[in-house]
Order: C-alpha cells, then sequence, then structure tokens
C-alpha cells in the first residue's frame, strides 16, 4: 500500500468517521424534536376534539332553542313530535332544525363555481319556486291545509319541511326558498331510510368539515380551513351513497299515503324501480336485452369539461349538476337558454327511442313486413294499417317517467301525397296550442271518486288510473295507424311517425298561466320516415339508426305480448329465431308467451331449446320453474330458482317465486327469507306481505304478522276503484279506446256494424277504433 | 239563588272575558312575518288590510329602521285593459323581469309618490300585484353567484318570487 493510497484511506476513514458522527446527531436531535413536540399533538388533537364538541354543544342548544320556538305553534297533525308525515323526510336528532343550519349555495359557489353555474338552472335547485310546481301545491294547502304539503316538500323544498316551516301561521323565514335542493340537502344526507322514497332520506346536520377523528363539525368554517383540509372538507359532503341509485331512490319514488289522501297507500311513481327492472341495473335477470351497468348518475350526471374554476372537477371533468332529463319548462320560463339547449340536446342524443315503421296491413289481413326488406305493390283506394312500433331502448325507465299526468309525450303520425298533401295525420297540435285528444300518447288518466281527470296533480284525490300507456324501459309497443290511399294517387306517398314531448301538458300550462302563455317548447325526440310508391317497392336499404330485421320481429313480438296478443307474439318470436337461430332468447320469448298464454307444457320446449344454446341462461330458467311448478316437478322448479337467484341476487321476481316455491314445499323458515330479502329489494311487494304475515302468524310472531297484515290491506288496490275508471271512459269516449291494448287509430269513419265505410275518409285524427 | 248558575255566568264570563283565537290578527296571504323580517333585517309589525272576498288584500310589513314592505293584490276583471294601468307604475323606467309570474316588471321611480322605493308590479293570471321595497339595499345591483337573469338585488327578485308563487 503506498503513501497516496494510505493518505487517501485516512481522509476516507475520516470523512466516515465526520458523516457518521454528523448522522448521529442528527438522528439524535431529530428523535429529541419528535420527543419534544408529542405532548404538543396530543394537545393539538384534545383541542379539535374540544373545538368539534364545543361546536356540536353550541350547534344543539341553538337547535333545541330554535325547535321549542317553532314547536309551540306547529300543526303536529300527524302525531306528536312528527315533523315530516305525509312524506318521509327525516334528520338526525329527530328535530326541527333550523334553516340556517344549512350553508347556502352561495357560500358553496365561491369555490365550486362550475356546479354552481350549472345547479342554478337545473331542476333540482328550482324545485320549489316554480309556477309549475307552486300551482299544484298551492291548491294542496288552500283545499287541505298546508301542513299535507310536507308530502310533496319532503323532496320539493326539505328544509322547509325540517325547519318546521310548513304550519298555519309559520314563525320560519323562507328567504332560502328560491335555493329549492340547495347543495348541502344533497350533501348532508347521511343515509336512505328504504327505497320506499316520498323522502326516503335521513338528513344529518349539515357540516363541511369534519375533525381529524372524522367528527362532522357543524356550520360554517372559513374557506381557509376547507382549503387547509380539502380531505376533511370532502369526507364531510361527499359520500358513496351519493353515487348509488339508492340516493335517487329517496325522492325519485313516492306514493300516496293514506295520511295525505285519507283513503290507502297509492303508488304513484317509480323511476328506482323502473330503472332496477331495467337492463341498465343488471339486477334483473328478465329483460329482453342486456347492457353494460348504468347508475342514474350515470346518464343523468355524465362528466364533462369543466367551465369554470371548481375544486370537485378530476381531469378537467366534472360530474354534471345540471341533471338534464326532460324538463324544458322551467329554464324556458326563467331563460335559462344554456339548460334549455343542453336540455333539448339531451333527449335527442342517446338513441334513447327507435322508431320503426315496421309493416303494412292490408285490408285483406294480409301482413308486409318488415317494411324494407320485402318487396310489395300498392294500389290507389286501398286502405291499409301502419304498424308503428315504438322502442324504449335505452331509457332507464319508462317513457313517460315520474309525473306523467303533466308530462305530454306523443306520436304524431302523418301521410302525405307526393305534392306534400296531408292524407292522413294523428298527433297535431291545434290552433289553440292542445294536442289533438286521439293522438297516441304516453301517458296515463289518473281519475277520482267522480270518475273525472285528477287536474292541475291533486294526487290527493287519485282513486285509480283509467289507463297507462307509457312504455316501460326495454320494452316495445305497436301502433297501429289505418288510413285509405286516394283512388287518384299516382305518386309516392310519405309516411312519418316522430315521438314529441312537451313539459307540460298545454291544458296544465293553461292552468298556470291562463290561456296567453307563450307555446312552451315541444321537442322531437326521434323519427323516421318511408316513402311508399304506388305501385312496386322495391327492398331499400336499411338507415344508420334502424334496428336489424330480427330485432324489429323481437320488438313486434315484445309489443304483441304486451297487448295481449299472444298468438300474433309468436309468430313474430318465430321470425326471429328464424333469423337468429342461435338467439336463445328469441326461444325464450316463445316459452314465456306460451306462459302469459296459460299454455305451459308448449312452453318448455322454447325454454329447453334456449337452455341448450345457453346453459344457465338465468331468463329460460326462471321461467322454466314456473313450467316445472306447474307440471308439479317441485324440485327442480326450486333448483332453477336457485340457480337464478345465485346469478341474479337481487331479482325480485325469482326471489318472489323461490319464496312461494319453499311456502309450498312447507320450508317456512327458507319461504321467510326470500320474502325479507324480496322486501329489501321491494318493500312494497304485495306477495311479501301476503306471505310474510302468514308465516310471521305461523311462526308466532304475531306483531310483525299484523304488521305484514296491515300493509298488504293498504297496498294492494282497492276493487272497487277500477269503477271509477270505467265511469271516466263511458264519459270520454274520444280517448276511451286508448284503454284497450290493441286499438287502432283512423281516419276511417266509425259503423253501425263496425265495417268501414271506406268512401268517406278524413284527413285529420278521426279516432281510435 | 243556586250557586249553578253563578258558576255558569262565572265560566262563561271568564271566556267572554278571555283573549281568544277570535282575536287573532289575518295573516298575509303571501308572506309571513319572519320572511318579511328576513328581508328588512329584523322584526316587523305587519297589518293586513283591505280584504275581499276575492282574497285580495294589502300586506304592509314595517321595520324598526323605517324598511317597508307592501304587498298589494287585486283581482282584475279585464285583464287586457286593467293591467297596463298597473305597468304605468313604471312607466318608461321598467325593467322587465324574467321568470316573475306571468309578466312583471321592476323600477325605483326618481320622483312621484314613490320616490327613492322600489316598485315591482306584475301579475298571476288575472290577479295583479304590487310590491313596493323601502329598504337601503333596494339600488344594489345583484351580488349572488346565482343571479343569472334579473338585473334587480338578490332580496327584490326573492321577494318577487316569493310573491308571484304564492299567488299561483
Amino acid at each position: 500500500m503506498g503513501p497516496k493510497t494510505e493518505r487517501i484511506l485516512r481522509d476516507l476513514r475520516g470523512s466516515l468517521t465526520v458523516r457518521a458522527g454528523y448522522s448521529l446527531l442528527v438522528a439524535a436531535l431529530s428523535v429529541a424534536n419528535v420527543i419534544a413536540f408529542l405532548p404538543e399533538q396530543k394537545i393539538q388533537a384534545h383541542s379539535d376534539a374540544n373545538a368539534t364538541q364545543q361546536k356540536i354543544t353550541d350547534q344543539e342548544l341553538a337547535r333545541k332553542q330554535y325547535a321549542e320556538h317553532v314547536s309551540a305553534s306547529y300543526n303536529f297533525a300527524f302525531g306528536p313530535g312528527n315533523i315530516s308525515t305525509p312524506g318521509n323526510g327525516a334528520v338526525e336528532g329527530n328535530t326541527f332544525l333550523q334553516p340556517d343550519a344549512f350553508p347556502t349555495a352561495d357560500y358553496c359557489g365561491k369555490c365550486h363555481k362550475e356546479a354552481y353555474h350549472q345547479w342554478r338552472q337545473s331542476l333540482h335547485s328550482n324545485s320549489f319556486r316554480t309556477p309549475f310546481y307552486r300551482t299544484s301545491v298551492n291548491i294542496l294547502m288552500r283545499t287541505k291545509g298546508i301542513e299535507f304539503a310536507r308530502h310533496c316538500d319532503s323532496c320539493h323544498n326539505p328544509v322547509a319541511v325540517l325547519a318546521g316551516g310548513l304550519t298555519q301561521a309559520s314563525v320560519v323565514d323562507r328567504g332560502f326558498d328560491q335555493d329549492g335542493l340547495t347543495c348541502m340537502t344533497c350533501h348532508s344526507v347521511q343515509k336512505v331510510q328504504s327505497t320506499n322514497g316520498n323522502g326516503g332520506y335521513v338528513m344529518g346536520v349539515p357540516a363541511v368539515m369534519v375533525d381529524e377523528k372524522g367528527t362532522r363539525i357543524p356550520g360554517l368554517v372559513p374557506d381557509s380551513e376547507i382549503l387547509a383540509h380539502l380531505d376533511r372538507h370532502s369526507k364531510a359532503v361527499m359520500q358513496p351513497l351519493y353515487r348509488t341509485p339508492e340516493f335517487c331512490s329517496a325522492c325519485h319514488k313516492a306514493n300516496l299515503p293514506n295520511p295525505l289522501n285519507g283513503y290507502k297507500f297509492i303508488r304513484a311513481f317509480t323511476a328506482y324501480d323502473e330503472w332496477q327492472n331495467s337492463k341498465f341495473s343488471q339486477r334483473n335477470p328478465l329483460t329482453f336485452y342486456s347492457a353494460d351497468f348504468t347508475s342514474c348518475q350515470g346518464c343523468h350526471m355524465k362528466r364533462s369539461a369543466a367551465l369554470l374554476p371548481d375544486p370537485g372537477a378530476k381531469n378537467g371533468q366534472f360530474a354534471s349538476h345540471r341533471w338534464l332529463a326532460g324538463n324544458t319548462a322551467v329554464p324556458f320560463y326563467y331563460g335559462f337558454d344554456e339548460q334549455l339547449a343542453k336540455t333539448i340536446e339531451f333527449l335527442k342524443s342517446g338513441n334513447y327511442l327507435n322508431i320503426d315503421l315496421f309493416g303494412i296491413k292490408r285490408a285483406s289481413g294480409e301482413m308486409i313486413a318488415p317494411l324494407g326488406s320485402t318487396a310489395f305493390d300498392l294500389k290507389p283506394g286501398e286502405t291499409i294499417q301502419v304498424m308503428t312500433v315504438i322502442q324504449n331502448k335505452n331509457i332507464g325507465h319508462s317513457l313517460i317517467p315520474e309525473v306523467r299526468d303533466l308530462y305530454e309525450g306523443w306520436v304524431e303520425f302523418s301521410a302525405t301525397d307526393s305534392t306534400g298533401k296531408e292524407i292522413y295525420h294523428s298527433g297535431f297540435i291545434k290552433p289553440n296550442g292542445m294536442l289533438d285528444e286521439r293522438a297516441h300518447s304516453f301517458t296515463n288518466r289518473p281519475v277520482n271518486t267522480e270518475g273525472t281527470f285528477v287536474d292541475n296533480h291533486k294526487v290527493w284525490t287519485i282513486h285509480s288510473v283509467a289507463y297507462d300507456n307509457s312504455i316501460q324501459a326495454g320494452r316495445s309497443t305497436l301502433i297501429r295507424y289505418e288510413f285509405q290511399i286516394p283512388a287518384n294517387a299516382k305518386g309516392p306517398i310519405s309516411i312519418t311517425a316522430k315521438v314529441n314531448y312537451r313539459h307540460l301538458r298545454q291544458s296544465y300550462l293553461n292552468n298556470i298561466f291562463g290561456d296567453d302563455h307563450p307555446a312552451y317548447p315541444i321537442v322531437e325526440i326521434a323519427s323516421r320516415t318511408r316513402t311508399l310508391n304506388i305501385g312496386d317497392n322495391p327492398v331499400t336499404k336499411p338507415e344508420a339508426n334502424d334496428n336489424a330485421d330480427w330485432m324489429r320481429w323481437n320488438n313486434l313480438g315484445i309489443s304483441y305480448l304486451d297487448q295481449l296478443q299472444y298468438s300474433e307474439a309468436i309468430d313474430a318470436f318465430a321470425h326471429v329465431v328464424k333469423l337468429r337461430p342461435d338467439y336463445a332468447d328469441g326461444y325464450t320469448n316463445i316459452g314465456l308467451t306460451n306462459i302469459e298464454w296459460e299454455k305451459y307444457e308448449s312452453a318448455r320446449g322454447g325454454l329447453e331449446k334456449a337452455l341448450e344454446l345457453a346453459p344457465d341462461n338465468a331468463r329460460a330458467l326462471y321461467y322454466l320453474a314456473l313450467v316445472e311448478r306447474r307440471a308439479g316437478h317441485s324440485d327442480a322448479e326450486v333448483a332453477d330458482l336457485q340457480k337464478v337467484i345465485a346469478q341474479y341476487p337481487q331479482s325480485r321476481d325469482a326471489r318472489r317465486e323461490l319464496g312461494i316455491s319453499y311456502y309450498q314445499q312447507r320450508r317456512p323458515q327458507d319461504a321467510m327469507e326470500q320474502f325479507e330479502a324480496l322486501q329489501a329489494i321491494d318493500p312494497d311487494d304485495l306477495a311479501a306481505h301476503y306471505n310474510l304475515a302468514l308465516l310471521y302468524r305461523r311462526m308466532g310472531m304475531k306483531d310483525k304478522a299484523k304488521e305484514q297484515s296491515a300493509m298488504f290491506v293498504t297496498k294492494k288496490v282497492d276493487p272497487g276503484a277500477p269503477t271509477y275508471s270505467l265511469d271516466f271512459l263511458r264519459k270520454h269516449p274520444e280517448i276511451s279506446i286508448e284503454s284497450v291494448p290493441w286499438h287502432v287509430h283512423t281516419n276511417m269513419p266509425h259503423t253501425e256494424n263496425g265495417e268501414i265505410d271506406a268512401s268517406t275518409p278524413r284527413t285529420h285524427a278521426g279516432g281510435s277504433q | 239563588m243556586s250557586r249553578v248558575p253563578l258558576l255558569l255566568l262565572a265560566i262563561t264570563a271568564l271566556f267572554l272575558g278571555s283573549p281568544s283565537a277570535c282575536h287573532a290578527e289575518p295573516q298575509c296571504p303571501w308572506m309571513n312575518a319572519a320572511t318579511a323580517g328576513g328581508f328588512l333585517n329584523g322584526e316587523v309589525q305587519s297589518v293586513v288590510s283591505g280584504v275581499t272576498v276575492d282574497g285580495d288584500a294589502t300586506c304592509e310589513f314595517k321595520g324598526s329602521t323605517g324598511a317597508m314592505l307592501r304587498i298589494a293584490v287585486h283581482t282584475m276583471a279585464r285583464t287586457p285593459q286593467e293591467f297596463p294601468g298597473y305597468l304605468a307604475l313604471c312607466g318608461t323606467s321598467a325593467v322587465t323581469l324574467k321568470g316573475i309570474g306571468n309578466q312583471a316588471v321592476q323600477c325605483i321611480p326618481n320622483s312621484g309618490a314613490n320616490k327613492g322605493e322600489e316598485l315591482i308590479v306584475g301579475r298571476v293570471r288575472d290577479r295583479a300585484f304590487v310590491i313596493t321595497i323601502k329598504a337601503a339595499w333596494i339600488a344594489q345591483p345583484p351580488t349572488s353567484p346565482t343571479k343569472t337573469r334579473n338585473p334587480i338585488s338578490d332580496d327584490s327578485e326573492n321577494i318577487a318570487e316569493q310573491v308571484a308563487g304564492s299567488m299561483f
């Protein structure tokens, strides 16, 4: 080893010694530092907990005083301490909550500018103040009393309900009304009570921060504190629950309970259930088609680029707080042009509907179908029926959903000659803005005990529904339009079917504003036109949005099935399997139709063929179980249903049928489990109420049996109620035919013997036969 | 004299003499006092007058600092003929408001009986309303980020909405 090397090594040793010493010193100081700060940290944590507790105590004290003040004059019409009945709104602490416990939207909007901007134009922020809502709820307040409005306002104005504002001689400052569902109503919900709706949420005391232990801190905090602890802010105002369909069910499902109508429970609308039964939930094995899972938020809160600053945006994308849907009336009234344009765009997007001018039925009964794929000829003077199939293809709920007595969705069908002259027109708008009453409309007709239409959404007077022509998610409806081709027709005839939507029905708009209001927007959601030549009609190419022929037949079959035309449905499904012999559901559809037709043994072949193509297919297994039950093969029936539930644990139909199977097998405990599981999915299922009442009684659980029995009695349809529907239909011959599933819209005059006099056709509407 | 009639007389006298609900002040149909107080920044005294069988009336809320809110509602027999008369209260200085009743305008007259007060005049179907506001904030521009439609103060718009909303 040379001196140079020795020096290098000595230097290195020296350096290592210094470094080691330095490192030791740093480590010692670090430990000392940690130790020195430990008590301080404990004090800090203790101090945070104290501060939180102090805020909670202050809030509780203020709330107690407020509640006492409000309670002194509050109308507890529905029982002592009951603040929200006939609604279901609930709040932690179970007493009145000061309106100013809810931080205002302005407060949130300081940072969440994009959310704010969207929300202000949305239906949620305008849930209370609009004339469209006030007109109806004001009638309720004036005729029955403001306390009954707690039913509606549990969803439309939760702050007012929970603050105790809905009472005679209210002492509550209602300055918050204009914000409707403000940010901190949704963002304070802690859980949903059930999926019963009517405001089935449990509101927490609003908090925009949690402390370091996750305890919610009521009241406002300085912006700087939120900015310093964004994670704690997020924990206070966001929950996984908010991203679930069950969250929406709190208000997008409603019933009319006995305390409201003094009559009995009547289901009002069920957007949540409709979604759950749709292909988008992936919870129902019985849908005709399948799709990727999509929640309510998946359609109505789509992410898009945030144009304004918003810390809630992720990668520049923000979940829409516009909740785009069908309401054009609110943005039109307030002049929210951006919201209006986006709503119209939403309605026209998404391939929600498919309109299929499917076929032509000649007077002889011969059917030419599917149009476009079949060559045919037409003669002048011929009377034809255009078979129009409307498919609710990609909506996760019915068309029209929810308050369909106020919304107006309909089919406009027209036939024009080569000069543009109208031959037939159904579903037109009259000069006074009213819709042709004979239009095929996706509406219902709720009626009261007088047998008259329940106008102005006076839901508390509803006793029956004369008919309901909405199309459930994934299903189709067949509408028949009959007209005569002019005897002198030479050139081609153009036929068009459109689905139009107006928010709201003209007569309701007239009730709100009088007759002199501006025309509210009518949006064409979908349209399809075909040209019919006089003479030869060759095969033509499909358009981009047209369904494949097998699906066209399938949709026709579904329509026939829903219209109780079983023979025709089987014929249509037979075309499906002919075109798609590999399509298991085609065979299942034949089986299903036979079951509906009560031809159980005929059903077996189709279902077994489906299972041959797709072993363990839950849909086929479900229907086969029903066939096995009828055949007395109880074990096979149970085995099939168990397989269905293994794949679809949230299938209400499978749970119900398996419960019945177990009941019949005298396995009460197993049956009870199924019915209880069914009730957790659908709290209103009648079979669950009925069977649980029996089972609980047998098991000696008398109180529970009594409870289920009472629910069954109030929820089952009043057998006398259809009388009111018949009264209504008798008084309204112009639309009574709409209650007949297979009705025909025609411009041909009606004759005594039921035969049509083709010599005097009319252009406009005519009637339905 | 039996004691029973005396007792009955005493009870009757007690009932007659007690302050009962019969003497309750009529309430304003379009806004409660707490809400009016919220706008006028404090407790208010309210008076409802001119009540008609049609339900028309005038409500006046007065705050301790001189602030005042008056709501007058009248049913019109012939709306097209009568309503322009109401609109004339604002005249050419009227600012058209969106989303208030069927139609509404606002102004702060700089002369006449309502000089310095804010007027919001509108109608819901065949009923006209005239809102008169005397408060320090009436001339303030909208400040709230929620304001997206009318160039009037936040509270004025809210008051007009409350009134018109109750009239639907």
